[in-house]
């Protein structure tokens, strides 16, 4: 699929404006939005070059982008800002994220902006909203808060109850959930009590000038869980209750005045809100954008009880547009987020299954030497294997040779039954086979590894059940199993530790626990690490694991892995008893 | 009188381990380095079975027994090869057993047991 329309047909779903760029760094394609909002002619964008949308004297042009991918994580920069030129010549500064898509023959660089319109439309609003907001409302000259979404509801209740905003004395928002069930309570602002407010206004004798460090303030007052937070966020009011007066003011999208003359003042759930909010009079105002109702806001002058006046109504309102819009947009911009990591999860899937592809090609080509090569190697083992068992049947149990030979015998069976697996499991003879001794197989891998575990100074503490029943599995599936783990639990100790290997029945199983002191495994690793060529290893191939798990799987047996951070792993193992 | 079995092997270390296995088994063991000896041997002597390699230099296992079943009827032979897949090869359907070399030769020595058995009673 060609690669620059699948990432375009993704973003054409995002509503914030994107430039995609080519490696020359020119503008390949946009959204429609920059001719709505930036005022160009998109055809006439197209293989220009991206600076020229930069200011006239910004410096320096020509690094722009690569100025940016020192700081990239992931091939991702967000959070950047820059100054713009709009069409008409006025600036702007926004914020942007610069994100590198690319795969083995294509490399773009993808620009997505800010929400302009929000922008440009918030700050329109809010400076003509009031003479005293006109001077000291710089706050989006300074400062971003569209860097997440609790920092725009912390703006919007602050510039709703300020001294310099909307003067209001308290603000409670309520959003609609994600799964479009309930009106949830999310945050609010206010004096909690006479006492409080008394304190808060007795403040405000030195209250910061502007909004911007009346925001921060609040950020730090925040800690402490005010009581109008915790009032509002215990309110949930199913949306399918059209009875209830903010589902009604969120239904009709219309604000309601709530006081003793409105003619919903003996409402039941009118009764209710101002009960909840100790009031006579509050404003009922719901947040609507692009023609969906979102959330609602309740404003009211609980502590200086002054009436609420149409021109409090006008501003609250219009106020109300932006502050939605903000919440939406930066819900979008986190959607973006979302879809892009989609785009570069898919990136990684492609890339690991061309990995794996390679690796399958390689193995079909080898796979025909090797069935030769494995032919081959079994007539001469038979060889070995027939005159040592021969010479081992002649021998004492006495005799100095005697445990040798034995060790030659079984490692020549367990070598041939590799093989057979390699070649044909047909005829490997596991119809006849005889259930496999786990306590047997466990200490002839200990004695493989004894020097090792010498050398590297660990411990082993080793408690096996006597008499433990036959296992269902074939003898040299166990040996690998058990000798994999092992190895990875030595591997894991490193120096100085402990090994301990327990194994003993229950009911129709054998419990086989592999528990090491090494650093544990992270909860991202435990999930891969049956994958195949997955490896935390400088060296190996990463399929150690893999093929234990197939092995497991093959024979019916279960594997848990018990991991502390800096305690250890427990893999613990059962497999089924022969009856 | 001992049964006689006549292994035609090209590698002369399996000819001298057969020999030991299933002379255990009370068999009288002869053997040939290659399928033209083994076709030679059983002009002029008489054997009860015959083991039978398929990998060798010159005439392969499959064309020898082809030989052997079209001059000799009865005799049964057992194939003994390294290699499985020669089992989906019709032209070995011929052969009485097929048996994949191992270190384990009671396999062997039991499907040749069961034969031998067999013609006997």
């Amino acid at each position: 699929m060609d690669y620059q329309k699948l990432i375009v047909d993704n973003l054409d779903k995002i509503l914030s404006i994107w430039l995609l760029l080519d490696q020359n760094q020119n503008i390949i394609a946009c959204s429609h939005l920059v001719n709505q909002h930036m005022g160009y002619e998109i055809d006439d964008l197209i293989n220009q070059p991206f600076q020229v949308l930069l200011p006239d004297d910004f410096e320096p042009k020509e690094g722009f982008i690569q100025a940016f991918l020192p700081n990239a994580h992931n091939g991702s920069v967000v959070n950047q800002k820059t100054r713009l030129k709009l069409q008409n010549e006025v600036l702007i500064d926004i914020e942007f994220s610069l994100h590198r898509l690319e795969n083995e023959s294509e490399s773009y660089t993808l620009l997505v902006f800010d929400n302009i319109t929000e922008v440009v439309e918030l700050r329109k609003i809010l400076k003509a909203k009031t003479e005293t907001l006109h001077n000291k409302f710089n706050l989006f000259e300074n400062k971003s808060i569209y860097s997440s979404i609790k920092e725009i509801i912390d703006v919007i209740l602050v510039a709703i109850t300020a001294g310099q905003g909307l003067k209001f004395n308290r603000a409670f928002l309520l959003l609609v959930d994600s799964d479009n069930e309930y009106l949830q309570g999310i945050q609010a602002i206010g004096p909690g009590s006479g006492e409080e407010a008394g304190e808060i206004y007795g403040q405000s004798n030195y209250s910061p000038n502007t909004l911007v460090e009346m925001i921060d303030n609040y950020k730090n007052l925040k800690n402490t869980d005010s009581v109008v937070n915790q009032l509002v966020k215990k309110i949930q009011i199913p949306l399918n209750d059209p009875n209830n007066i903010l589902i009604k003011a969120l239904n009709s999208q219309k604000y309601i005045l709530l006081n003793d003359y409105s003619t919903l003042a003996n409402d039941p759930s009118a009764l209710w809100l101002k009960e909840l909010l100790q009031v006579q009079e509050c404003l009922i105002v719901p947040l609507v954008s692009q023609g969906q109702a979102t959330g609602i806001l309740v404003v009211d002058n609980q502590v200086t009880s002054s009436p609420i006046s149409n021109h409090d109504i006008k501003g609250i309102t219009k106020f109300s547009d932006s502050a939605i819009n903000a919440i939406v947009s930066n819900k979008l911009l986190d959607n973006l987020d979302k879809s892009i990591t989609q785009v570069k999860q898919a990136n990684i899937k492609i890339r690991e299954s061309q990995a794996v592809l390679l690796h399958k090609e390689k193995l079909a080509v080898m796979g025909e030497t090797v069935a030769n090569m494995a032919h081959e190697v079994r007539g001469p083992l038979a060889l070995i294997g027939g005159f040592v068992t021969r010479i081992f049947r002649t021998l004492d149990p006495e005799d100095e040779n005697y445990e040798s030979m034995s060790i030659v015998a079984e490692t020549v069976e367990t070598l041939e039954s590799v093989l057979n697996d390699i070649l044909d499991s047909g005829i490997s003879k596991q119809e006849a086979f005889s259930g496999s001794d786990c306590s047997k197989t466990i200490n002839r891998v200990l004695g493989l590894l004894e020097e090792e575990i010498h050398e590297r100074k660990i411990s082993v503490n080793l408690n096996l059940q006597g008499d433990l029943p036959k296992l269902v599995i074939r003898d040299h599936h166990l040996f690998e199993i058990i000798n994999n783990l092992m190895r990875n639990a030595l591997e894991a100790i490193g120096n100085d530790g402990l090994l301990i290997i327990l194994a003993s029945c229950f009911g129709e199983k054998v419990v086989v626990t592999i528990q090491d002191t090494g650093p544990g495994i992270p909860t991202e690793i435990e999930e891969k690490m049956f994958s195949p060529f997955f490896t935390t290893k400088s060296e190996g191939t990463g399929l150690g694991l893999s093929v234990v798990k197939k092995l497991l799987d093959e024979n019916n047996c279960d594997i848990r892995i018990r991991s502390i951070p800096k305690n250890g792993a427990t893999f613990t193992l059962s497999f089924p008893i022969k009856e | 009188m001992d049964k006689k079995i006549l292994v035609i092997d090209d590698e002369k270390n399996m000819r001298k381990l057969l020999k030991l296995e299933l002379g255990d088994q009370g068999y009288e063991v002869i053997s040939a380095e290659n399928a033209s000896d083994g076709l030679q041997i059983l002009k002029h002597t008489i054997v009860d079975l015959v083991v039978l390699d398929i990998k060798m230099p010159g005439m392969d296992g499959i064309e020898a027994l082809e030989k052997i079943v079209s001059i000799h009827r009865e005799l049964p032979v057992v194939i003994h090869s390294a290699y499985s897949h020669y089992k989906e090869n019709y032209l070995t359907w011929s052969a009485v057993a097929y048996v994949v070399k191992s270190w384990d030769f009671s396999e062997l020595t039991q499907t040749i047991a069961k034969i031998l058995n067999k013609t006997k009673s």
